[in-house]
């Protein structure tokens, strides 16, 4: 996207403390198309992803005061509140029947096979060139960031020991940090 | 632990993906201190996961950058409702300048004070003109009583002015009145400022002895809002022997003296 403006992660967290509405555009113009790809991915509705995107963005912006810098990324920060808003959005009566929820003895079935999702991002015009990581070190990972799921729903998802889950996780986001380097 | 440790138990990555408990996310924080490296590696973590995500982007519409502007500035538009069918619409509401928000509040800061003003000068210049006019009162009466004292003066240091002084009859001791005959223009004046205040409906009235006969000279003002009357103008006479005051019931000049107080020769 092109910047005429170029902030550094410091400056654009002082300037949203002030609640500085160009550094705002700016965040919104770096940050939302990750953001909305992660909605996307969880509510597979395209208009639907873009009323949580423009609800997340609202709540970061008003609660921008309570972003500690000292306790990650900016970025992990929008992400967790745009995720809880979402399986909030999820869990909400419209959208029960979807099955979606994390929690939902359903929606196992639903992601159980890594395969089948592959397929169905495809299917929904996501192209992934950069990261070529194998289908259950994908898994682990999409299903912690991008789905929210706990420790325990990552063990039943994939059928493995829940003790397993940090060994795995580590060395996905290890072959995913080489991939990216 | 040492830091090596923790980076290699897999801790830091189950934390960065939010999948800690309480206890663990604060240990973990508390490393975070304590050891530049894990803070380091938590940083490298969250950063991989984040080009991670943008590699999977879904660019929005452009409509939601400008719905979400909208929704942070709701001052922007505000409910209108048709009086007739009662339905609401919105209407645009302009962002006014806080310049001229300041602007408007020095104004009105200014239009008070100014009214402020406006009324005590006010009511300090119609104190002032009040108290002009009372002064100005007050100084007209003393010219005039000025005017009346020199007219006095004028009349009872005439040259021509022949001085008469009424002698009291016995049964009214203190009945003094003077007379003053101008012996050029036979004008005649009188001082009744001697004579004891008249009772209640009675009244002095001046008399000239003309060939033995008296004639009504006029009633004699002896005060005029309270003020003594001094030296006054009666009416004038061709061949005048003696003067007189007499005592009478309130009302027009007698034909016939009732009570004779004093009288004298010329």
């Amino acid at each position: 996207m092109p910047d005429t403006l170029k902030y550094s992660e410091e400056e654009l967290v002082m300037r949203l403390q002030s609640k500085d509405q160009q550094a705002f555009s700016y965040l919104y113009d770096n940050y939302s198309a990750a953001l909305n790809g992660v909605i996307y991915r969880m509510v597979e509705n395209r208009e639907l992803a873009e009323d949580i995107l423009q609800e997340a963005f609202v709540k970061i912006w008003n609660n921008f005061a309570s972003y500690d810098t000292g306790k990650g990324r900016l970025f992990t920060w929008m992400l967790n509140i745009t995720r809880n808003l979402t399986i909030d959005t999820l869990r909400s009566k419209g959208y029960k029947k979807q099955g979606k929820i994390s929690s939902d003895e359903n929606s196992v079935s639903n992601l159980t096979n890594d395969g089948r999702m592959a397929e169905r991002f495809d299917a929904m015009g996501v192209r992934n060139q950069l990261v070529n990581l194998k289908p259950e070190q994908r898994s682990i990972i999409d299903l912690a960031y991008f789905n929210g799921y706990t420790q325990d729903e990552i063990s039943k998802e994939m059928g493995i020991p829940l003790g397993t889950v940090k060994t795995r996780m580590r060395a996905a986001i290890i072959e995913l940090r080489k991939m990216l380097a | 632990m040492n830091a090596q440790e923790i980076i290699s138990s897999g801790i830091l990555e189950l934390y960065c993906m939010e999948l800690t408990s309480a206890a663990e996310t604060a240990e973990v924080a508390a490393w975070a201190k304590q050891y530049p490296e894990v803070a380091a590696e938590i940083e490298a973590i969250q950063s991989g996961l984040e080009s991670y995500a943008q590699t999977h982007a879904v660019a929005s519409d452009a409509s939601v950058k400008e719905k979400l502007f909208a929704a942070i500035n709701p001052a922007k538009t505000a409910p209108v409702i048709d009086l007739k069918t009662g339905t609401a619409s919105t209407a645009k509401v302009y962002a006014i300048s806080p310049v001229w928000k300041y602007a408007a509040a020095a104004s009105i800061v200014l239009l008070v004070g100014s009214l402020f003003f406006n009324y005590t000068f006010y009511n300090k210049y119609d104190k002032a003109n009040n108290e002009l006019a009372t002064t100005q009162t007050e100084l007209q009466l003393q010219k005039e009583l000025a005017k009346n004292m020199e007219d006095d003066m004028g009349v009872i240091t005439n040259k021509n002015a022949m001085p008469v002084s009424l002698t009291p009859m016995a049964d009214v001791p203190d009945a003094n009145a003077r007379i003053y005959w101008m012996q050029n223009t036979k004008e005649v004046y009188i001082d009744p400022s001697n004579l004891p205040k008249a009772p209640e409906g009675k009244q002095y009235e001046f008399w000239a002895i003309v060939d033995g006969v008296p004639v009504n000279g006029g009633v004699i003002t002896t005060e005029i809002n309270g003020k003594t009357v001094r030296v006054q103008k009666m009416k004038s006479f061709g061949q005048v022997q003696a003067f007189a005051v007499s005592l009478e019931d309130v009302g027009p000049a007698k034909k016939v003296p009732a009570k004779v107080m004093a009288a004298g020769n010329i």
